[in-house]
């Protein structure tokens, strides 16, 4: 193999990760002990007690996974569609069904996973899920399924690129975070005449596949619709493939054409897809403090329903369809109309949308750290208690009194910090953007205004949602 | 060529997955469902106050034989819980006050919304006794004064 200078950039270079990640079996190393653990979820989620702070599948999905999911993007990036178990099934189903036909072309692109993200959101609420063992499980045997049918039937990644909400969740925040695959040197790309990193290779007599996501190293850019899954790192003859640092957001300042996903200003439905997420991240946490109950009687009294499914459905609808949508044209309208720029609303809206993504982000590791942190030693008694029902006493009686990684004092100092970081990353973003399409900078500075004041709108709203008092209840109509 | 070799098998993979999954179902036979105990003692719950709001609380249990008298000399456990994972259940030991009644004493609700009361109580002549209450709607501070600064949890 032919070795090149600088190809152990980045984490290749670190020393025990970047043996790790440039072993063949890498992937499915990381993959094999989060099946062991899905599996488990599933089991007691469906044979445990249904009560979910005393079963896994109540603890390790939505305590534990989630968690980690947003850490593990702020430190280095989408790590858990690297270790995704889901993805297993894709190479079972591949060799069952010898010939796969491409996935629709009507439904490429986001517009479908956005819908699936809003029904996700909604039904975490409406069904409560967290609340739920049995359902939890289901979702995961049936995400499974999904997988394997869907990936089965059609080629590439279609269940990643166009259906996993999980996916998008994970595209989209990667857009903040401090690495990407990308080639060492793209010279060697342009004197590449095999491609291999997308069309994939034998190494050592065994097939080893290019990006099934299409995702050419030579114009790849940043981390839309990378699962970190590292076939091109090891598909590529001279190993000019690595995990590279780059400054946290900073993907979002230029629009380049990205090989796969073209430019991010002219995806309408990646900008709607990350909207969604944005303002999701403020929902799902509304949905978790004292006021929202009331909210919801009064949205109830409004409409003369008494069901919830109806009520959060138009919660959902207007919180995260419409009032985006609006917010998003009307800070567009205003940046048009103070730098004087010429450009249709929707094209100025998709352009600075992405701008959000950090303060989106900045509110799920507050939402989700906090639980975290909270949380996360609640698996030792849950797992304690999962091996004596067993009949295994091998762990002794469950310390029920375990729960929080930090002192209580220190939660909302590191909820604010979260939030206020993606505050900043989005200002910067929002400045960028501006500044890379209008060369006045007295335009760019107003251009970028309207979006400062969204992005500064938010942040004041999570700071009010960290700031009211937690309230669990199975549904609002009771009690 | 390359389809060819595309469609080589990859047993070991396959194999560990399996045995995983095998593993899975043998570490876990039994059903893990909550016990429920002898049926013919009942047990009733009072929550004071009432209704139950986020701060201390106390928890009467009285627990009687088929007969109706009053059970004597039980050890009983209160465990307060939520619905959802991540929160640390609220675990005090209850004194007896005579007459089958049993009282929590430090207990309190530190955050508003569903609570799960599981009782457990170990009998005078060995028996084990587990009983489950829902207490829906358990009320937030008023007026964005934590009612227990000590144990109220801000999300
Ligand atoms: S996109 Fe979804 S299915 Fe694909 S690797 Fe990521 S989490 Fe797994
Ligand atoms: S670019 Fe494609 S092959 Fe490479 S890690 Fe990302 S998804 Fe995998
Ligand atoms: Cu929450």
């Amino acid at each position: 193999m032919m070795s090149v200078p600088g190809a152990r950039l980045g984490v290749l270079r670190l020393p025990l990760l970047g043996a790790f990640v440039r072993w063949r079996h890498a992937r499915t190393a990381a993959q094999l002990p989060v099946l062991a653990l899905a599996l488990l979820v599933i089991y007691d989620g469906f044979f445990g007690p249904q009560l979910a702070p005393k079963n896994l599948a109540g603890v390790l999905p939505w305590l534990h996974w989630r968690g980690l999911v947003v850490l593990a993007l702020l430190l280095v990036g989408n790590l858990f569609c690297l270790a995704c178990p889901f993805m297993l099934t894709r190479g079972l189903a591949r060799r069952l069904v010898k010939q796969q036909r491409p996935w629709p072309r009507a439904l490429r692109g986001k517009w479908l996973a956005a819908g699936l993200l809003v029904l996700f959101f909604w039904s975490y609420e409406a069904l409560d899920l967290w609340a739920s063992p049995w359902l939890t499980a289901t979702l995961a045997a049936a995400y499974f399924v999904g997988a394997f049918v869907v990936d089965g039937l059609f080629a590439g990644a279609p269940f990643c690129q166009y259906l996993c909400p999980i996916g998008q969740f994970h595209f989209v925040n990667a857009l903040a975070s401090p690495a990407e695959v990308k080639t060492c040197d793209r010279a060697i790309c342009r004197s590449c005449s095999t491609k291999d990193c997308l069309k994939g290779r034998l190494v050592d007599g065994r097939w080893q596949s290019g990006c099934q996501s299409g995702l050419f190293q030579e114009r790849k850019a940043g981390n839309v619709d990378c699962t970190f899954c590292l076939d091109c790192l090891h598909a590529c003859p001279h190993d000019n493939v690595t995990i590279a640092w780059r400054l946290p957001t900073s993907e979002l300042w230029t629009d380049p054409l990205r090989a796969g996903v073209g430019r991010l200003g002219r995806r309408t439905d990646l900008a709607a897809l990350a909207l969604v997420l944005v303002f999701a991240s403020f929902l799902n946490a509304f949905g978790m403090v004292a006021p929202v109950y009331a909210f919801e009687r009064w949205l109830a009294g409004l409409l003369h329903t008494d069901s919830e499914a109806l009520v959060l459905l138009l919660l959902f609808i207007v919180g995260l369809i419409v009032l985006p949508a609006l917010l998003a044209l009307a800070a567009a309208a205003a940046s048009r109309a103070l730098s004087g720029a010429k450009e249709p609303l929707l094209a100025l809206a998709t352009r600075y949308s992405y701008c959000l993504v950090p303060m989106g982000f900045g509110m799920w590791l507050a939402h989700y750290g906090f639980h975290f942190l909270t949380g996360a030693l609640t698996i030792v008694p849950v797992a304690q208690s999962a091996v004596a029902d067993a009949g295994l006493p091998w762990f002794g009686a469950p310390r029920w009194d375990l729960g929080p990684l930090v002192p209580a004092s220190w939660l909302l100092g590191i909820e604010l910090l979260f939030l206020e970081l993606g505050l900043l990353g989005s200002l910067v973003a929002a400045y960028r953007i501006a500044g890379a399409h209008l060369a006045d900078h007295q335009r760019a500075r107003w251009a970028f205004l309207p979006w400062a004041i969204l992005a500064l709108a938010l942040s004041l709203a999570g700071a009010w949602l960290l700031l009211q008092p937690m309230e669990m209840r199975g549904t609002f109509l009771q009690g | 060529m390359a389809q060819c070799a595309k469609r080589r098998p990859r047993p070991l993979v396959w194999v560990v997955v399996a045995l995983l999954a095998v593993a899975t179902a043998l570490v876990l036979p039994a059903c893990r469902g909550q016990t429920a105990g002898p049926s013919d003692i009942q047990m009733t719950m009072q929550v004071a106050p009432s209704p139950a709001a986020v701060g201390p609380a106390e928890i009467t249990l009285a627990l009687r034989g088929a007969d109706g008298s009053p059970v004597l000399g039980a050890t009983v456990d209160v465990e307060g819980t939520m619905n959802h994972a991540g929160m640390v259940p609220v675990r005090v030991r209850t004194e007896p006050l005579g007459e089958g009644r049993y009282a929590t004493r430090d207990f309190h609700f530190t955050m508003a919304g569903d609570w799960i009361i599981i009782v457990q109580a170990a009998l005078a002549d060995g028996r084990k006794v587990e009983r489950t209450f829902e207490l829906k709607g358990v009320a937030g501070e008023g007026m964005g004064k934590p009612a227990d600064p000590a144990g109220q949890m801000q999300h």
